[in-house]
């Protein structure tokens, strides 16, 4: 549950420099309140979603990766008409491209976890192993 | 910790008695592994039946909804589920690394990410396996207690 959490802020947070990055670029100058809350109410059904596309597993990781890339697309065009995101300036491939690079770099920070897992649970062996040499 | 072997021939089975002040994680661990010896899987190999120590499973693996326990040599077919064993065997050490695999971590060598992000966990046999990073955690949860 923290993890979902956190997972949730990280990707809003992420999602909303994103978004002033795209703003600053095309010389706007400020972000709506009703944005950040439609950024967080988006990423919420994101990540409620990604407990569900995980539990698909396939032996290459392309295809998890499409699907997971997917579904974010569908709930942002969903969002993106409810919120009309698309009428007030923001093109859908814009959208697309955010959500791609949104995605790859939680992907990043996801790797960097992963990698201190396994850094831990090596460690974790070593130490067992350890113990039970200076047993024998 | 003190241990004390006594041999008596008289005896038929072997009797293990824990002499504790408190129940503690150690009492509980000791007892845990005590009863991972006794635990026993029915296995089958070339139409006859066989009980297969816990402690002698490397990993079990379901392929194609069949169930097949892999030991250092050999590899036997079992009519348990996979889930079934999982459960079964977790207080023996054994955790799931992956949707059709579970292993027994006292086996596991070490683990190493790779490209495509999955992981692969080396045996003490040299054997290698996928792992899923969703089941991770398991595996540290496992060690610490096993500590």
């Amino acid at each position: 549950m923290k993890r979902f959490l956190v997972n949730i802020m990280a990707s809003t947070g992420i999602t909303l420099v994103t978004l002033a990055s795209v703003g600053t670029l095309s010389n706007a100058r400020f972000l709506f309140i009703s944005s950040v809350f439609q950024s967080l109410g988006a990423n919420i059904m994101i990540n409620l979603g990604f407990l569900l596309t995980r539990k698909f597993e396939s032996s290459y990781a392309a295809l998890e990766i499409t699907l997971d890339i997917g579904y974010t697309i569908i709930i942002l065009i969903i969002f993106g008409t409810v919120f009309d995101w698309f009428t007030n300036g923001t093109p859908l491939l814009i959208l697309v491209i955010m959500a791609v690079l949104i995605y790859s770099l939680g992907l990043l920070i996801g790797l960097f976890r992963m990698r201190e897992d396994i850094n831990a649970i090596n460690k974790l062996l070593r130490k067992r192993n350890n113990k039970s040499n200076s047993r024998r | 910790m003190i241990i004390k072997l006594e041999q008596d021939l008289s005896r038929k089975d072997i009797e293990v008695l824990i002499k504790y002040a408190s129940i503690n994680k150690a009492v509980e661990r000791i007892t845990m592994f005590l009863q991972s010896v006794d635990t026993c899987i029915k296995c089958n190999m070339d139409g006859s039946e066989k009980l297969v120590n816990a402690s002698e499973i490397y990993y079990i693996e379901s392929v194609d909804k069949r169930t097949f326990v892999y030991c250092e040599k050999c590899v036997y077919r079992t009519e348990h589920r996979l889930y079934q064993l999982a459960e079964d065997l977790s207080r023996s050490g054994f955790v799931q690394i992956s949707k059709s695999c579970v292993l027994n971590v006292n086996v596991l060598d070490e683990i190493k990410p790779l490209l495509n992000s999955r992981m692969e966990a080396t045996l003490i046999n040299g054997e290698h396996l996928y792992v899923t990073r969703k089941y991770l955690d398991n595996i540290k949860q496992a060690l610490q207690g096993g500590l």
